[in-house]
């Protein structure tokens, strides 16, 4: 067993009086993928900025190949060879290729500052070429794929002769179909020597490429957790804390009344979609990415044009193209981009969460700031949002507490129908099973629920039953008693028309 | 206490409203030690009477800011209605009628505005830069380049009434601030200017109709400035075509100076309420010295400049 490239022993750091690093020890080996999990706030991307020199630790030190390091900034640990690659990528996109890779290099000027432009495109190429990529090393970035800037990103690290690569959430911004061409260029990475240390939410990926894995839990160490099939429900118990053997509870339940019906219905992106969902029941809505879920959603919510077709709330026609309409029958929308549709960040978590129901705090006109007061702490207890206060800003909270807060404003409106679009996007482990709880939780008191996700397990999970769309259209419909994943996957991809699944 | 000063600065909006506190404490201060003339009842008296109509157009251009809107007609509007105004009143009509009369101009003005925002979907500047000189357009058609004056002095003397000592005009101002800071605050109109103003989308996807609100203060904003046209020309006697021209900028000096975001979402009434004291107690000071209106133009400028400028959040 090789040395650590890079550990870690006892860093401890606090903000504001506030310690989220209690005593953390981690390594990484030369040839190891490493990964790095924990929910949001556990201290992950703390240890990381402050092993690349963006914070300094309180306590504790750090080894690079045996010898105590400090770093007074990114750039010494990029020169030692520490990279990091950050979620959001760091790059210029009216730049070329290779001068991203080059940026900050002096190597290809000569001492009158004139750049070798041959050497650089030809060192771009040679480090692109390496990493199985076939990118013009002339073109702009920002007429990259998503992808290809996370290859640059790569090469920027290569170029600078990395031996410890950080990659924070490398899959966020990657298409599905993408991921495994990114497992590749690691493992290739890993074959060289590169100890890579991986961050991620998502425990398939965790599952698949990762060696060893190290656990966080509230700034501590929980483990580091020799990967092997079947592992990662450990590391998720370690992650939050208890067995996860309730992680999607799914209660008997009884349907009543039919609560939504949509006959078929067309617009912008959708076309002919009909579908019934009945009070006490979870439908899951599974599609890839523009099969029309969000489409579906914003149609029947009145938040984009319907060209034809017809929305029933408990046999009372909805108006079309009105959100008002869609609210006032009983509708509440959840939507799938937080920051931008969900939560408005500046403003507080009161103001946040009676924003789609003002009327009913009003008397002759003025708020009633005491009723509103205690209705928001009513929903902060039973949502167990983690705040500071009801008047905190939004944008302090963590993506999981922020997504409660929008569940929280569309449960004050009492809604009979709630639809639910990738809920847990985003979310930590631990929130994700409360809000799989409390689709349980809401179902059970009568709620009629459609929950639209691109996560398979999730669907499974919690669904009553399965409703599968590619291309605008229903591709299929089951009853979710022991289906597949192959099965919806197939549906979800396939180009029929679609009543051959029924 | 000491906890509670440092809650409130935190709060978007309100380090203005601190700041300009201290400063105008210190600049009140400064003038009436400097300046024998400064703290006189008339000084003030007339003090009050050259800033209410500023005051008065200065709210609702506060909320269309809060919106992530703006509003760079509210001069030309003005003019439109002061003109229209004198018209009337030579005309014979009757000045309760043409009060009447002048506020639905502005009405119509404002909707003008409103149709182009929230119907039409143009950005606020474009549209408003555009009503600006269509209006202003407008007002040399109605005066034919020449002034119209002799008006009624029924109407131009109600310039000089006052109740205990202050000019009706600033108490009418008073009054309507009082409303919007109150309709801010209070009601549900409040929050959703906010929210429409920090993020258009998640609030249309509350339910929330950003269009139609953006049309009523428009239409609002019009009125308000058709009635502060009505004092001004009580003061002044007379209407001609360059009547309150720039009246839009010097608006939007006095709430920017209150922290008024020009992006949309944060800031509050007080503030827009301090900074036009502030730049009115600040001209008014600079005439007593002797200052050419040319020099104050470029102080206040500079007031502007500093009071924007955010010292750069320490790292970690």
């Amino acid at each position: 067993m090789s040395e650590p490239v890079l550990q870690t022993k006892g860093i401890e750091k606090s903000f504001f009086g506030v310690q989220v690093l209690k005593g953390i020890d981690f390594e990484v080996r030369r040839g190891e993928i490493m990964g790095l999990v924990g929910e949001n706030g556990a201290g992950k991307s703390t240890l990381m900025k402050i092993i690349t020199g963006l914070y300094t630790n309180d306590g504790g030190t750090i080894l690079f190949e045996g010898n105590p390091v400090v770093f007074p900034d990114p750039s010494k640990a990029r020169d030692v060879g520490i990279s990091i690659i950050h979620q959001e990528f760091n790059l210029f996109s009216q730049l070329s290729v290779a001068e991203n890779i080059f940026l900050d290099r002096k190597d290809y000027r000569n001492r009158y500052g004139i750049v070798d432009w041959k050497k650089m495109y030809g060192d771009a190429e040679r480090i692109l070429r390496e990493l199985g990529a076939d990118l013009d090393v002339r073109t702009l970035v920002r007429q990259l794929s998503v992808r290809e800037q996370q290859l640059v990103e790569i090469a920027k690290a290569v170029s600078a002769n990395a031996k410890v690569l950080i990659m924070d959430e490398p899959s966020a911004a990657l298409p599905d179909n993408e991921v495994q061409k990114m497992f590749h260029v690691v493992r290739m990475l890993k074959d060289r020597g590169v100890a890579i240390v991986y961050i991620s939410h998502r425990m398939k990926e965790i599952e698949e490429i990762c060696d060893r894995v190290s656990v966080l839990r509230d700034g501590r160490n929980e483990g580091v957790v020799e990967m092997s099939k079947g592992k990662v429900d450990d590391v998720i118990s370690m992650m939050i804390g208890r067995e996860i053997s309730d992680y999607y509870p799914h209660s008997r339940r009884s349907f009543g009344q039919v609560v939504l019906r949509v006959e078929g219905v067309s617009g912008q992106g959708l076309e002919e979609t009909s579908l019934e969902i009945k009070s006490g029941e979870v439908v899951g809505l599974y599609g890839l990415a523009g099969s029309g879920t969000t489409d579906f959603a914003e149609i029947v919510m009145g938040l984009s044009r319907r060209s034809a077709g017809k929305v029933f709330y408990k046999e009372a026609e909805v108006k079309r193209d009105s959100i008002k309409a869609a609210m006032s029958a009983g509708i509440a929308y959840v939507p799938p981009d937080r920051r931008k549709e969900g939560i408005i960040v500046m403003m507080d978590i009161t103001q946040n969460t009676v924003m789609a129901n003002l009327r009913a705090y009003e008397k002759a006109g003025v708020l009633q700031n005491k009723k509103i007061y205690e209705k928001v702490e009513e929903h902060v207890e039973n949502l167990q949002i983690k705040c500071a206060g009801q008047s905190q800003q939004v944008l302090r909270l963590s993506g999981g507490n922020q997504q409660k807060v929008v569940l929280a404003k569309w449960l004050d409106r009492n809604p009979g129908l709630l639809i639910l679009n990738e809920p847990t996007r985003g979310v930590d482990v631990g929130a994700k099973s409360e809000i799989y709880r409390m689709i349980d939780k809401l179902a059970n008191e009568g709620l009629g629920i459609l929950m639209i996700s691109s996560e398979v397990p999730e669907v499974l999970g919690v669904s009553d039953r399965v409703v599968v769309m590619c291309r605008g259209r229903v591709t299929g419909e089951y009853v979710n008693e022991g289906i597949g994943q192959d099965v919806l996957l197939k549906a979800a991809s396939s180009n029929a028309g679609g009543e051959e699944n029924e | 206490m000491r906890k509670f000063l440092a809650d409130y600065i935190k709060k978007d909006g309100n380090r203005n409203v601190v700041l300009l506190i201290v400063y105008l404490v210190i600049q009140t201060a400064a003038f009436s030690i400097l300046l024998p003339n400064f703290m006189t009842v008339s000084n003030f008296q007339n003090l009050m009477r050259q800033s209410a109509e500023l005051g008065m157009v200065s709210i609702p251009l506060a909320i269309v800011l809060m919106t992530g809107n703006i509003d760079l007609s509210i001069g030309s509007v003005m003019g439109v209605c002061a003109i229209s105004m004198a018209r009337m009143l030579r005309a014979g009509l009757p000045i309760p009628a043409a009060v009447l009369f002048t506020v639905c101009i502005g009405a119509l003005a404002g909707s003008l505005n409103g149709f182009c925002v929230a119907k039409l979907h143009l950005d606020g500047l474009v549209a408003t830069i555009g009503t600006q000189v269509m209006l202003r357009g407008f007002c040399y058609i109605l005066t034919g380049g020449r002034s119209v004056s002799g008006l009624p002095s029924e109407f131009t003397r109600v310039s000089k009434m006052y109740v205990l000592g202050v000019p009706i005009s600033f108490l009418l101002m008073l009054a309507i601030f009082a409303v919007a800071i109150f309709v801010m605050q209070k009601t549900r109109i409040g929050i959703q200017v906010h929210a429409v103003g920090y993020n258009a989308r998640a609030s249309r996807f509350s339910g929330i109709e950003a269009d139609k609100i953006k049309f009523r203060l428009f239409v609002m904003s019009g009125c308000v400035a058709a009635i502060a046209s009505m004092f001004m020309l009580m003061r002044f006697a007379s209407a001609e075509s360059e009547f309150a021209n720039g009246y839009d900028t010097d608006t939007l000096v006095a709430i920017l100076l209150g922290g008024i975001n020009i992006a949309g979402g944060s800031g509050n009434m007080l503030g827009a309420f301090l900074g036009l004291i502030t730049v009115a107690i600040l001209k008014n000071g600079l005439n007593h010295i002797g200052m050419t209106a040319t020099y104050q133009q470029f102080i206040v400028g500079l007031l502007i400049v500093i009071s924007a400028v955010r010292l750069p959040k320490k790292r970690d």
